[in-house]
C-alpha cells in the first residue's frame, strides 16, 4: 500500500495468461497507488492489451488475482464497476447511434451522471450531439469515448492505447483534456500507449512489459535517468565488451563501442576504463530513447529494476 | 437500463425483423387472399388452412415456407445480435457497464424472443383468427389443427438460441463453432416432424431451450472478449 490510509487503486498478484504453450502474461505483480497516473508500456505483443483485458474482466486469467478499488474483478459488484471507466483500444461505439443517443444509452446504466461535464467535453471538442458515431473520425470517437468515460465521475480510468491512430494535434488536445480532468479530481489513471512522448507528459509512474514479464515498475523519472547510453571511443577496432552489472546491450559502431547500461556507476566505469579507451561519453536519453534501448536489448538478460521496490507483498499472498 | 438495452437490440435487428415480418405477411396474407404484393402470389385456391400433415411430402407449401422463414430469420437475428457485437468490438463497450453480464445477455435474449414473436407468432395468430372466423373458407377448422405451426415457432426460438450460442462461442474453426446451431436445427426439425407424443415433444423443446439459455449465460460469463 502506498499510504496507510488510502488503499491502492489496482492490485495485481501473480497474474498469468497463456495461449497454447506461450505465456502472454507471466506472473505479473503490480500495485498502482490511488491518485497516480500509470503508463503501461511495451512493444507490440508484449502483453499490455491482454493485461488490460484481464483488469477489466474481458479476459479470464489462467492464474492470479486482480483487485480494482478493493474488489476482486471476477466478483466485482456493479456499484464498484460504476466507479471504473474503461476506454477500449479503437474506441468502439455503436455506429448507428448519434452522439446524443449514445450519451443517453450509456447514461441509463449509471446512477450518477454529470450532464454538465459531458456537454462541456463535447463543446470543448466542438462535437454536436446530432453527429452519427459512425461518421466521426478516429479522434472524434476518442473524444466521445472520453466524455462517456468521465460522465459517471469514475475514480479509476483504464485506457487501452487511447491515442492510437490520432494525429499529433488531436492527440495533444486529447491529452490536455485528459490532464485537466485528472488534475481537477485526483483520479487514478492506468493507460497503455505506444507514444512515449505522451507517457512522459502525463505519467507519474511507468511499467514496461517485455515478452509478458513486467521488467520495469518505477517512477517515470527514475526509468529515464537509470538507462544510460555509454559511447566509448578507441583508436582502432574496439574490443568485445566483457559484460557488467546492469548491461542491457552493447554493439560496435566503427571505432566506437556503444553500451546501454541501467544504473551506470563506478563499478561499470571501472570495467569500461579497463578497456583503455581514448574517450568515454555518457549520453542522457529521453524516455523514448531509453525505452527503445531498453526493450531492444537481449530479452532474457534484461536487468529488472523494479525488484528492489517491488510493491507487491509476496508474504501476504 | 432495460429499456435502453431493449431499444438498442430492437433497433439493431430492425432490418432483419422487418424483412422477416414482410415475408411472413406476404406468405400468410396470400393464404387469406390478402397478399401484400398480389403479383407474387397465386392466391389461396382450394387450399385447406392448417390441414394436418406431419411429413415434408404431405405438408402444404405454405407450412414449409412458414417454417423455413421462421427458422432462417431466427438464425439471422441470433447471429446478428452476437457476431456484429464482436466484429465491431462494441462488446467491450457494452460489457463494461455496471450491470451483471447475465442481465445484459438475458436482455438480448428477451429482445430476440420479442422479435420472433412479432415476426412469426403474430402473423400466425392473425392467420389462425382468420381461419377460425366462419365464412372465410369452405373447410372445417379446429384450433388443434394449428398446433404443428405453433410448434414450429417454438422450434424457431430454439434455433435462435442455437445461433446465439454459436455467435458467442469461441472455437478454433467454423465447424466446431457452428455445431450448436447445426445440432439444434437438426433436433428442431425432428421435433417439428413428430406426429405423436405431443406433450413429450413440448417437454423436450422446453429442456432444449432451457439448456441453451444456461449454456449461453455460462459461455457469456467465462468467455474471452477479443
Amino acid at each position: 500500500m502506498s499510504d496507510e490510509t488510502v488503499p491502492d487503486a489496482i492490485v495485481i498478484e501473480h497474474l498469468s495468461k497463456s495461449y497454447g504453450p506461450k505465456w502472454v502474461v507471466h506472473d505479473l505483480n503490480l500495485k498502482v497507488p490511488t491518485g497516480s497516473v500509470y503508463g503501461f508500456l511495451g512493444r507490440n505483443g508484449a502483453g499490455k492489451s491482454t493485461t488490460i483485458k484481464m483488469l477489466t474482466g474481458m479476459t479470464p486469467p489462467d492464474a492470479g488475482q486482480v483487485r480494482l478499488l478493493g474488489d476482486e474483478i471476477a466478483t466485482m459488484p456493479p456499484s464498484t464497476r460504476s466507479r471504473i471507466a474503461y476506454m477500449a483500444e479503437g474506441h468502439p461505439l455503436y455506429a448507428w447511434m448519434t452522439i446524443g443517443q449514445i450519451v443517453q444509452f450509456t447514461q441509463a446504466f449509471y446512477e450518477h451522471w454529470d450532464h454538465k461535464l459531458v456537454d462541456q467535453v463535447l463543446d470543448h471538442f466542438e462535437l454536436s450531439k446530432k453527429q452519427k458515431c459512425g461518421r466521426l473520425s478516429r479522434g472524434q470517437q476518442a473524444q466521445v469515448s472520453l466524455a462517456l468515460a468521465m460522465a459517471p465521475d469514475p475514480e479509476l480510468l483504464i485506457l487501452d492505447d487511447p491515442t492510437l491512430g490520432l494525429d499529433t494535434v488531436v492527440r495533444r488536445e486529447f491529452l490536455e483534456a485528459l490532464i485537466q480532468l485528472i488534475q481537477s479530481r485526483g483520479r487514478t489513471i492506468f493507460f497503455s500507449s505506444h507514444v512515449l512522448g505522451d507517457v512522459e507528459r502525463v505519467a507519474t509512474r511507468i511499467g514496461v512489459m517485455v515478452d509478458g514479464v513486467l521488467r520495469v515498475d518505477c517512477p517515470t523519472e527514475t526509468f529515464r535517468e537509470s538507462v544510460r547510453k555509454i559511447v566509448v571511443g578507441f583508436d582502432g577496432e574496439p574490443p568485445d565488451f566483457p559484460g557488467c552489472e546492469g548491461l542491457v546491450t552493447w554493439r560496435k559502431v566503427g571505432t566506437e563501442l556503444e553500451l546501454v547500461i541501467v544504473n551506470w556507476g563506478p563499478g561499470q566505469q571501472a570495467i569500461v576504463e579497463s578497456l583503455e579507451p581514448r574517450w568515454t561519453d555518457v549520453v542522457d536519453m529521453n524516455l523514448e530513447d531509453a525505452f527503445i534501448e531498453y526493450t531492444r536489448g537481449s530479452k532474457r538478460s534484461l536487468p529488472i529494476f523494479h525488484r528492489e521496490n517491488n510493491r507487491v507483498d509476496r508474504a501476504a499472498v | 437500463m432495460w429499456t435502453a438495452l431493449l431499444s438498442k437490440e430492437l433497433r439493431e435487428c430492425g432490418l432483419f425483423a422487418g424483412l422477416a415480418l414482410l415475408a411472413q405477411m406476404q406468405l400468410l396474407g396470400s393464404g387469406m387472399d390478402m397478399s401484400l404484393i398480389p403479383f407474387l402470389s397465386s392466391g389461396r385456391g382450394a387450399e385447406i388452412p392448417f390441414l394436418a400433415a406431419r411429413s415434408f411430402s404431405l405438408m402444404s407449401d405454405r407450412e414449409i415456407m412458414f417454417i423455413t422463414i421462421a427458422i432462417i430469420s431466427a438464425i439471422v437475428i441470433g447471429l446478428n445480435q452476437t457476431l456484429m457485437e464482436s466484429w465491431r468490438q462494441t462488446s467491450l463497450f457494452l460489457l463494461h457497464r455496471p450491470v451483471p453480464r447475465s442481465q445484459i445477455f438475458l436482455c438480448k435474449l428477451a429482445a430476440g424472443g420479442l422479435i420472433l414473436l412479432s415476426t412469426s407468432a403474430l402473423p400466425l395468430l392473425i392467420y389462425c383468427l382468420w381461419a377460425a372466423t366462419p365464412g372465410t373458407h369452405a373447410s372445417p377448422f379446429f384450433w388443434s389443427m394449428t398446433e404443428p405451426w405453433w410448434r414450429s415457432v417454438v422450434v424457431a426460438f430454439a434455433c435462435y438460441l442455437g445461433a446465439f450460442l454459436t455467435g458467442i462461442r469461441p472455437a478454433n474453426w467454423l465447424g466446431s463453432r457452428t455445431w450448436p446451431l447445426l445440432a439444434v436445427v437438426a433436433m428442431g426439425l425432428g421435433l417439428t416432424m413428430v406426429p405423436f407424443w405431443i406433450p413429450v415433444v413440448y417437454a423436450a423443446s422446453a429442456v432444449l431451450v432451457a439448456g441453451l439459455v444456461v449454456s449461453i449465460l455460462n459461455t457469456a460469463r467465462h468467455r474471452e472478449y477479443p
